[in-house]
């Protein structure tokens, strides 16, 4: 019984993990889609409510603000947050250190 | 030239990594639609600048703007290196600049000899430091080493920039094929601290900061301050760190935090080390701002097969994976590294090299 609760979870495992390849040769999604995790199914949604206007704003006009820059670095991390400041939280990457001993996971 | 040859995209975003598989693959490349629904529509003055940066470094290019500045197509000249002096606008730092350059370059025909000068940190863009401590290493591993070297003679703090920076790179005939699935484990932090027209006392508070988070992890930690005085330290003032932590196998990751105004150097440092244990717990073998770049060093490598573990790609990567198999035909394989462990979100990113030859390289 417990080899096939194991070979479940790792079955469930792999399910929840993203098929790179397929969604970026073979899915229309968006780049900022695949990499958020949205799904395509959600596109539809406002269509409906704009139907019986005559004019459809394609789009709202986009504001200098925020454009999309076209930069190298990578969102800020969140390091505000108070896990910051939890010992275990700092505690659990301390193993991909050369002092973190072999305890943990290897 | 038959249309089918052209390669077409729309939009602006992209820019930079389409035009360099472009000049690397020889196939025209049509961009339409540059922020066409925007109130001020076109091309930015970074963006036609850096087509003339990439102009400089190659022969024979032919690139045509549209009417509106919507639209260009681009003939790719062949890479020609050289001598080149550029002067960046201020809109963007000069790693803007420099990214499509280093992509460029090791196939050039002679040596690249690049003076350029702007703004050499902000928080957009890798800076000067960064693209020397981790940028150029990355480079390594692919062949290209002896040679290669970025030499900051002035600093430039936006707004007003100011900064000089040398960029020297070798030509190689063919790059190595890449085969790198160990992340191993960090064993060193190095770090930079500088700060140009202001108290030289803030690099010490940036470095202090740092090391109280950055200690406990490990002790072979080494951050410095870099001074640059008077003319050398540009027009505006300001401040930043830059951290790159190094693993026993030889895998980077970097961060780095810029000075904002009415901020504290405390602050810029928190940010910069904190963002730096977060890039490490993501994993992988490459830094993550740097996946493009070793990904297309792997599609050019001898036809064999390349391996590298990385950590998921962002979203530059998943587009330039698609306009990598526009341009080249070469498709990845991406499998997780760790199928047993479902909480490893590393993949192994595979692919065929081209065999891509240097044609452009003088002999002798």
């Amino acid at each position: 019984a417990s080899k096939a609760a194991s070979a479940f979870d790792s079955h469930v495992g792999r399910k929840r993990r993203k098929n790179w390849v397929s969604l970026i040769y073979s899915s229309p999604l968006t780049p900022t889609q695949i990499v958020s995790g949205a799904d395509s199914a959600r596109d539809g949604d406002d269509d409906d409510a704009s139907d019986d206007e005559l004019f459809k704003i394609k789009r709202p006009a986009t504001l200098d603000s925020d454009e999309q820059w076209d930069m190298s670095k990578d969102a800020p991390d969140d390091v505000k947050s108070d896990r910051w400041e939890d010992e275990e939280f700092l505690d659990s990457f301390r193993r991909l250190f050369i002092t973190g001993g072999s305890s943990s996971g290897q | 030239m038959a249309d089918k040859n052209i390669a077409k995209y729309s939009g602006h975003q992209h820019f930079r990594h389409r035009l360099v598989l472009s000049f690397l693959s020889g196939k025209p490349v049509l961009i339409d639609g540059i922020r066409s629904e925007d109130k001020n529509p076109g091309l930015r003055d970074y963006e036609v600048n850096v087509l003339r940066l990439l102009e400089k470094i190659t022969n024979g290019t032919v690139i045509e703007i549209g009417y509106t500045g919507t639209s260009i197509l681009l003939r790719p000249g062949v890479i020609s290196g050289g001598n080149v002096t550029h002067d960046c606008p201020l809109s963007r730092s000069i790693g803007y600049f420099l990214e499509p350059v280093i992509m460029l370059a090791p196939f050039a025909k002679k040596p690249l000899h690049l003076t350029i000068r702007g703004i050499t940190t902000d928080d957009r863009d890798l800076s000067v430091d960064t693209l020397r401590t981790v940028t150029l290493p990355h480079l390594e591993p692919f062949g290209i080493s002896d040679g290669l070297e970025l030499k900051i003679k002035k600093r430039g703090a936006a707004p007003l920039g100011g900064g000089e920076v040398h960029f020297l790179c070798p030509v190689v005939k063919q790059v190595k094929t890449l085969n790198f699935v160990d992340p191993g484990r960090i064993k060193r932090i190095r770090g930079i601290a500088h700060a140009v027209r202001v108290s030289p006392q803030i690099s010490n508070r940036m470095i202090d900061t740092s090391r109280s988070i950055l200690n406990r992890f490990i002790p072979d930690l080494y951050l410095i301050s870099d001074v640059y005085k008077g003319e050398d330290s540009g027009k505006s003032p300001g401040y930043a760190l830059s951290l790159v932590a190094e693993s026993t196998t030889g895998a980077l990751h970097c961060s780095e935090a810029v000075s904002v105004p009415g901020g504290v150097p405390e602050d810029v440092a928190i940010a910069a080390s904190r963002s730096l244990l977060a890039r490490i717990k993501r994993g992988g073998c490459v830094d993550r701002q740097h996946q493009i770049l070793v990904l297309l060093m792997m599609v050019l490598g001898s036809e064999d097969i390349g391996r590298c573990r990385m950590g998921e790609p962002t979203e530059r990567t998943v587009q330039f994976l698609r306009d990598v198999r526009d341009f080249f035909g070469t498709s990845f394989n991406i499998r997780p590294a760790e199928p047993s462990n479902p909480d490893c979100d590393e993949q192994i990113f595979s692919c065929l090299g081209t065999g891509y030859v240097n044609a452009n390289r003088t002999l002798g």
